[in-house]
């Protein structure tokens, strides 16, 4: 009797057991790819669609293209490696001057209205962006463009003045997607809103500022050649909820009301990585990297020696340990690790050390006066800073501490969270000591660019003529190993003259369901949901 | 007949001082807008071209003179940001917004009165304690954090209720409490006062001293009479719960005015802020008319007025 309690007790236990384990292990490749199609995935994301706009042409934000990555497709893609993989256009050759792209495009391709995408079209689109009167970021993702030239229907050869290196990878974003020439004739204005693309998946329903509906484009067979399959989409349906605040955004995850999200908030990581019926995923954004950027042609902050003992005096370390919990990576130089051009050299080459801070202080003439803040010549060594992003990232809470450590070495800063308005307007004028920012982007040309050479009508923070020869070489260098070391000699020279300290390394999350599998990422880092597929509940 | 009518012109009145108001702030505020719209890396010329498109270019008195005109037409403008009609934006965003509003009210209605009269009927038990500590949580604690906490326990914990979105019954039942149960505080300790004083009137003494029983007395005469200052208080919970539906859609994530208010404030799409917030205006000005007006039905002394 005893016997037979054992083995109904150990067979019950193995049971058990089978079971735990089968409901751990439904690995991708035990459902077949016939069985995949199918079903919702609700997906929310942390950030709103800026001014509503899904027109890739015209959107420079991360929330927007979070959406228009499934909606458009690009005449490349591009792969981890910096590589780049056949998308609509099947091959490509690049002139001997290196200022022609020729691209041979898929023939059976179609935008969801029905307008056949053609050499024409290639032409429409680049046409397009060149006279759009709010481009976003197309225009200057792509540089230097003179003309398209349509050499038959289905082979297009671009022009540029000189060469353009970024081109490619420029090419493989969204805002280089294309888009449908009629449709744009068609709806006018309201485009910008309710834009036609060849993408797997379409927009169907839409509420603005809370909710998009997209639908499966069943026609769909010309993905990117590096995704994980051929032919339509596997999802039915892809809803994507703006939920910015972020207790909501996890709470929604938690209660089933969403299927994954995007941006989990430090705090919640760990919560969320412990949850058994949830995965997480994390990828590097591209990024220049969150930083700390100097005004250096006007105020206090022209004096280099002063910008290097406002580096030495904070144990940036600590901050970024204590602010992000550990889920956010220090930044040592200007390109975040992954990028081309990245320069892992410069990793740990500065340490904290108020003590020196002090000293090189002292040295310059700025003595403590009696509220523990220095003095040179009757001044105050007081900086301002101007923000408008409320606390986002958590860079307010990192700018408090920065505050703190700067007080304990004598520098004061005042913060100040303006409107965006106000802001620009500073920044034009020059009427700031320091401001702190990120730059996403494929490659390394746009973001530097964006931050280190002034727009026009801003003020210039640099006005060093060593920064753009540096970026002009590489942007004319076609060799992606020299343009890297290129990248990498021009950050050397950033971290000599300290004209911005890099803070942290920006991860992009993904907390889903385990019932969700495959969302990729792009390379700006931008969720693809062409290979999502679910399980049914 | 003349009072409605003045009623109705300063209704007018208040709704164009604040459309006025409106478009000076936003003008005045620092910030180019074709500038902001345009992006970055863009030459001046496009964004000139930009600024002439919008009209932006002209006099401000006369984007002002225009802007009003195309109300008395009905015409609202269009969208900086992305050329949508605003009236479109404008009504697709006022029904959940209403839906809001007005179901918080009831519960912030519903809950304060039957909670103040249970207060003032049992006045120094321990109910009445335990009444008065809840309303007084209730004022003092923010929206946004009852909010949050009711998803918590509603949503994650017991799976009763969804946490986001708007179009159903059950979710608007979270956000109206969260948003609701500061009105409803308000409003408890509000009745329990007035109930309290009024049955100290001598008129009711006097109902007393004929032997009319408590609960006639009770609901016939002393609540009738602690109403008038509660209705009052309704008008002006209605605008806090306006200003709140902000934050109380932000967190729910539910589409409406408030939320609309936010983004466009942020890409400073004038069109949208002032058309965001004619309406709430319209809103507030159209509550306090009902409001006067039931004045005159729960006290009939208050018609004397019109004399």
């Amino acid at each position: 009797m005893k016997r037979l309690y054992l083995v109904i007790l150990f067979i019950s236990l193995l049971g058990l057991t089978a079971c735990q384990d089968a409901e751990r292990t439904i690995s991708a490749a035990d459902v077949a790819e016939n069985d995949r199609y199918g079903g919702t995935l609700t997906f929310a994301i942390s950030v709103p669609i800026v001014g509503d706009l899904l027109d890739p042409h015209r959107s420079a934000s991360p929330g927007n293209s979070r959406i228009q990555r499934s909606m458009f497709d690009s005449l490349v893609a591009q792969e981890e490696d910096g590589s780049f993989a056949p998308w609509l256009a099947t091959e490509w050759e690049i002139s001997e001057d290196q200022k022609s792209y020729t691209f041979h495009l898929q023939d059976d391709v179609t935008f969801t209205d029905g307008t056949p995408f053609n050499a024409e079209a290639v032409k429409f689109n680049f046409e397009r962006i060149k006279k759009l009167d709010a481009p976003g970021l197309a225009l200057s993702f792509i540089g230097p463009y003179e003309s398209t030239e349509i050499i038959d229907e289905h082979t297009v050869r671009i022009h540029f003045s000189k060469p353009f290196s970024p081109f490619l990878s420029n090419l493989a974003t969204e805002n280089l997607a294309m888009v449908s020439p009629t449709a744009v004739e068609e709806r006018g204005d309201s485009f910008a809103v309710n834009p036609v693309g060849s993408g797997p998946f379409k927009v169907t329903d839409y509420t603005l500022g809370t909710e998009y509906v997209l639908e499966r484009n069943e026609d769909y067979n010309w993905g990117p050649a590096n995704a994980g399959h051929t032919g339509k989409a596997y999802l039915d349906k892809l809803v994507i909820k703006i939920i910015t605040e972020d207790s909501t955004r996890v709470s929604s995850l938690h209660s089933g009301d969403v299927d994954a999200i995007d941006t989990i908030p430090p705090q919640h990581v760990e919560v969320l990585e412990n949850d058994k019926d949830l995965n997480i995923s994390e990828v590097e954004l591209l990024n220049y990297n969150a930083a700390i950027q100097f005004n250096a042609t006007e105020g206090l902050l022209q004096d280099r020696e002063l910008r290097e003992a406002l580096r030495l005096g904070v144990d940036w370390d600590a901050i970024v340990r204590t602010v992000y919990l550990g889920t956010y990576d220090r930044a040592y130089a200007t390109l975040s690790p992954s990028l081309l051009g990245a320069d892992t050299d410069l990793e740990g080459n500065w340490e904290f050390n108020a003590g020196e801070a002090e000293a090189m202080l002292d040295e310059l003439g700025w003595k403590k006066g009696a509220d523990g803040i220095r003095v040179k010549d009757g001044k105050r060594l007081s900086l301002e800073m101007i923000d408008f992003y409320a606390n986002r990232e958590k860079r307010m809470d990192v700018m408090t501490m920065v505050q703190n450590s700067w007080k304990n070495i004598g520098v004061e800063l005042n913060i100040h969270t303006i409107s965006r308005g106000e802001y620009t307007d500073r920044r034009m004028a020059g009427d700031y000591d320091m401001w702190i920012g990120s730059q996403y982007g494929p490659d390394p040309d746009g973001v530097l660019r964006a931050y280190l050479v002034a727009k026009e009508g801003y003020h210039d923070e640099y006005e060093d003529t060593r920064v753009t020869e540096l970026l002009d070489a590489a942007t004319d260098e076609q060799d992606t190993e020299k343009r890297a070391a290129l990248y990498q000699q021009l950050q050397e020279y950033l971290f000599e003259e300290v004209y911005s300290i890099p803070v942290y390394v920006l991860p992009y999350t993904v907390a889903a369901s385990k019932r969700v599998y495959d969302i990729d990422f792009d390379t700006k880092g931008s969720p693809y949901f062409y290979d999502t597929w679910v399980l049914p509940e | 007949m003349l009072y409605v009518l003045s009623r109705f012109g300063m209704a007018a009145g208040v709704i164009l001082g604040s459309v006025t108001l409106v478009f000076l702030i936003v003008n005045i505020l620092p910030g180019d807008v074709a500038t902001l719209l345009a992006g970055d890396d863009v030459p001046t010329e496009t964004v000139n071209q930009l600024r002439e498109k919008l009209g932006l270019d002209r006099p401000l008195i006369v984007q002002y003179l225009d802007y009003v005109a195309g109300l008395f037409q009905g015409d609202l403008g269009t969208s900086y940001a992305n050329s949508e009609p605003v009236l479109d934006r404008l009504l697709d965003n006022l029904g959940p917004t209403l839906a809001l509003t007005i179901s918080s009210m009831i519960v912030a209605i519903v809950l304060g009165l039957i909670l103040g009269i249970l207060s003032a009927v049992y006045q120094n038990k321990l109910l009445d304690g335990i009444i008065r500590v809840l309303s007084l949580v209730g004022v003092s604690t923010p929206n946004f954090w009852i909010g949050i906490l009711l998803i918590w326990i509603f949503s994650v914990q017991l799976h009763l209720l969804p946490s986001i979105g708007n179009g159903s019954f059950e979710q608007l039942i979270l956000p109206s409490i969260g948003l609701g149960i500061t009105g409803a505080g308000v409003i408890t300790r509000l009745i329990r006062n007035s109930i309290l004083e009024a049955s100290n009137e001598p008129f009711i003494r006097s109902l007393r001293g004929k032997g009319i029983g408590h609960r006639a007395i009770l609901f016939k005469h002393i609540l009738r009479h602690a109403l008038i200052p509660a209705v009052t208080m309704v008008g002006m919970i209605f605008g806090e719960m306006l200003a709140g539906s902000v934050v109380t859609e932000t967190v729910f994530s539910r589409q409406g005015l408030g939320r609309l208010i936010v983004d466009a404030i942020d890409q400073k799409d004038i069109p949208i802020i002032q058309g965001a917030i004619l309406f709430t205006a319209a809103f507030y000005v159209v509550i306090n008319m009902l409001v006067d007006i039931s004045y005159r039905l729960i006290d009939p002394r208050i018609r004397l007025n019109e004399k």
